[in-house]
């Protein structure tokens, strides 16, 4: 099982793996800890990982032999029926058994669902759509397939990024594994600085976070103000355990000797949902963006330059979809997908609008349009977060009551789990670097630092959660 | 580039479609990472 004990034993003999002279017997040790670190969750589900990764090593090597588009697509096709047939039954099966059962009974035939008692594999999400990216690329040509099934296996197995992404793509991380050193002087200490950032992000941050937000979705009595204080904190709870856990992730990498692209940019900051996706869990929107979005605009052709709004919609239901088999996800989704088609179909008409200020409010025009957006997103939140569709509308009912509760207390304690991390991206903002504190002078950091310890210290959680996204 | 996105993306690849009267197919536009990619499957297109 995870201990933290085990996951540090595993990840100390990976780094000392890492520095195996030669290829090989770098990766055979990091693929034996990737399988380990696995193992520890649940082993019998490692072969799984082997089918998957089996039958896209040999489906690209299939594709590569044939210069017939028709076999290299058969290929494909294979490819994606395997990895999402996986998927879509571990995931998926009891909840469109019970849909399917529930539109029988519409048309008057009662049928029970035969509900599974499935436990999804760890990762399996984020693994499917890592080693689909390898098929999908060898098929287009941006990517040459592999001869060595041990560098595929680690691409697929990497441990750093199995349990919940990132979902780097093969051509991004292969070229990588399949060479010899490539270790560059900084990583380590950038690693460490990011496993720090991670860790903080998640034990001080997101898991207090998580005793604000937890009452008011669980059928809690606040209402009006501390209802509102209840969804900020999960708005906030979720971003930092998901950038804390993608941090961690990165860290390890670069400790190992690898470089991963960033999962999020100040996602907070954006002004509307196309530059929320560009910042937000970038790994999977670009992945969706790549393989969903753009072969479904071009193939919806027909409807002109509404098609890429038509995209946007079913791009972003799919996406919610991804997340969990249940309607609130798929609603959050379509949600997105709205907002996002939504200002796109608006911006030509956005940009004729006169500008109260002129140049000089700009900044001031944007921090608003930052505000408002923050605040549709956190209605998405509240579908993203309640168990179901009506403690989703219990929530927003909730809201719109005026509650009776004092909230300046719970406003208080947002204001402190949030005042360390707000202070570190204005700085990563307005240098517009996301290592800008690691790149600050040593008494600052080494300020920082400090002060960072002695917070998680005494006001860390000290009950550990696992990480939300552990359950896609 | 600024304002540049995906939807950005496919108006261009329609209004080139429109323009030189071709039609991409699934597998090219899975392999468009740049403008000259594009550009290169124009004249690949052009040429046969």
């Amino acid at each position: 099982m995870f201990t933290p004990l085990n996951l540090a034993a595993i990840t100390a003999a990976a780094f000392l793996a890492s520095f195996a002279p030669g290829r090989r017997p770098r990766n055979l040790g990091l693929l034996a800890a990737s399988c380990l670190f696995y193992a520890a969750w649940d082993w019998r589900f490692l072969p799984l990982l082997f089918v998957s990764a089996g039958t896209d090593y040999l489906c690209a090597l299939g594709m590569r032999a044939s210069s017939d588009d028709s076999v290299r697509k058969r290929l494909l096709l294979t490819s994606l029926a395997v990895n999402l047939s996986i998927l879509g039954f571990f995931k998926y099966f009891n909840f469109f058994a019970a849909g399917l059962a529930d539109l029988l009974g519409t048309f008057g035939f009662h049928a029970s669902a035969p509900a599974l008692d499935l436990v999804l594999p760890l990762g399996i999400s984020f693994y499917t759509f890592r080693t689909l990216s390898y098929t999908l690329d060898v098929y287009s040509g941006r990517l040459e397939a592999t001869d060595d099934f041990l560098d595929y296996a680690l691409f697929v197995t990497f441990f750093p990024l199995i349990a919940a992404g990132p979902i780097v793509r093969a051509a991004d991380l292969l070229p990588q594994l399949s060479r010899a050193g490539g270790r560059r002087p900084g990583w380590a200490g950038e690693g460490l600085h990011l496993v720090f950032w991670g860790v903080f992000e998640k034990v001080f941050i997101a898991d207090n976070l998580a005793r604000i937000s937890g009452p008011v979705f669980s059928g809690g009595e606040a209402a009006g103000a501390a209802a509102l204080a209840g969804v900020y904190a999960f708005a906030f709870q979720l971003y930092f355990d998901f950038d804390g856990y993608s941090n961690i992730a990165k860290g390890v990498c670069r400790l190992l000797g690898f470089d991963t692209a960033d999962n999020f940019r100040l996602p907070y900051l954006s002004s509307n949902a196309v530059e929320f996706w560009e910042r937000w869990h970038i790994s999977l929107s670009s992945w969706l963006r790549d393989y969903v979005f753009m072969p479904a605009a071009m193939a919806m052709r027909g409807f002109g330059n509404r098609s890429a709004a038509a995209a946007a919609l079913l791009t972003f239901t799919l996406c919610g979809l991804w997340h969990g088999a249940a309607w609130t996800f798929v609603l959050w989704g379509a949600y997105h997908g709205a907002l996002a088609a939504g200002y796109r179909l608006a911006r030509p008409h956005l940009a004729l609008l006169p500008k109260p200020g002129g140049a000089a409010a700009a900044p001031l025009r944007r921090a608003l349009a930052v505000l408002v957006f923050f605040h549709a997103l956190c209605l998405g939140w509240v579908l993203f977060r309640a168990g179901s569709v009506s403690s989703a509308f219990s929530v927003l009912r909730a809201l719109a009551s005026a509650g009776s509760a004092p909230a300046a207390g719970t406003f208080m304690k947002l204001a402190f789990f949030l005042a360390v991390p707000a202070a570190a991206q204005f700085w990563q903002a307005k240098r517009g670097d996301l290592m800008a504190v690691y790149r600050a002078p040593v008494p600052a950091r080494a300020a920082f630092y400090f002060l960072c310890s002695c917070l998680l210290v005494i006001f860390g959680a000290k009950e550990a959660q696992e990480f939300i996204y552990f359950q896609f | 580039m600024d304002g540049w996105d995906s939807f950005s993306h496919v108006t261009l690849v329609l209004a080139i479609e429109a323009r030189f009267g071709v039609r991409f197919s699934q597998k090219e536009l899975l392999s468009f990472r740049n403008v000259g990619d594009i550009a290169a499957c124009l004249e690949k297109k052009a040429a046969g």
